[in-house]
């Protein structure tokens, strides 16, 4: 199968996901630029606010769930991986993100994998603002008073939660309107992206598993050609 | 149904990039740094995304948030 294919297969896994999770209709599609292995999986639509996803609360239109994931080569050159997705949620009163969940697998300062929450409390905007004074330099916010200016890591690369958490977390603590079986698909799709993250945990770090299997009293030898040095770096990077 | 990949040409996103920061009347460096000092309005967020998405596609992005 293609690279080009492979996107498409992980846009229609996506579009199964949402379609069992959330009511109405959708497209989920993959688009890339001609001659470059780069591919943007999001909803259809001529621009980020027709993309957006509208999540209803008793049948009222309350607010829109953004999806985009990226798509690149991996370090062998070989695999597609999802090196960024930015996943948010909108209110239909204001378009500016009310949470957001990001994903750049090549971020600098800020966590890999974190959430950004946009809201306000008087005591929070009062101890940030002290507080950023003494912060490092690097990560001193540019808006000291505000919340969003936070990101609360959440497991890197590699222990970042997935859609299906999101989507659950929509369902059962924001109370959006949901197709009947969501849990199963969550469920799945969950079990789908944990046994993904874990092969490319064993890929990133083969010793480990080869020393965990010889506990559990399997026989492992190593290949004659390892291949590529192992790859701690997504087990220490926040 | 669409089609599940969509091909697209660098010139169309070039055009679009163009387009999206006529509308704000900033070149793409200084809405970058603008994003760095306020928040953005709502009309600001949508570009700032599809710049983003824009900018990996044609992989030379700076993220704007």
């Amino acid at each position: 199968m293609s690279l080009e294919e492979r996107s498409g297969q992980f846009a229609a896994e996506i579009q199964a996901t949402l379609d069992g999770v959330l009511p109405g209709e959708r497209t989920i599609i993959s688009t890339k630029v001609e001659g470059a292995e780069r591919y943007l999986v999001t909803p259809d639509g001529l621009n980020p606010k027709a993309r957006r996803i509208p999540l209803f609360v008793a049948d009222e239109y309350l607010a829109d769930l953004d999806v985009a994931l990226y798509l690149s080569l991996d370090r062998t050159g070989q695999y597609l991986k999802t090196v960024r997705s930015d996943i948010s949620i909108h209110s239909v009163l204001d378009r500016t993100p009310l949470l957001r969940y990001d994903y750049r697998s090549d971020m600098k300062a800020d966590p890999v994998a974190h959430w950004q929450v946009y809201a306000e409390r008087g005591a929070v905007s009062h101890l940030l603002t002290k507080a950023s004074a003494n912060a490092a330099r690097t990560r001193r916010p540019h808006r000291p008073h505000d919340l969003s200016s936070l990101h609360f890591a959440v497991g890197g690369e590699r222990f970042r939660p997935c859609l299906e958490d999101v989507l659950q977390f929509l369902v059962l603590d924001c109370g959006v309107d949901r197709c009947n079986g969501w849990q199963t698909v969550v469920e799945g799709g969950r079990e789908r992206w944990r046994r993904r993250q874990l092969g490319s945990i064993i890929r990133d770090i083969p010793s480990e598993a080869a020393r965990i299997l010889r506990e559990l009293g399997w026989k492992v030898e190593p290949p004659e050609n390892p291949g590529l040095p192992e790859n701690p770096r997504s087990l220490r990077t926040w | 149904m669409a089609e599940p990949v969509r091909t697209v040409t660098r010139s169309e996103l070039e055009h679009r990039r163009q387009q999206l920061l006529g509308q704000l009347g900033l070149t793409l460096a200084e809405f970058r740094e603008l994003a760095e000092t306020r928040s953005l309005t709502s009309e600001e967020w949508d570009i700032s995304e599809e710049l983003d998405q824009i900018g990996f596609l044609l992989d030379d992005d700076i993220p704007t948030a």
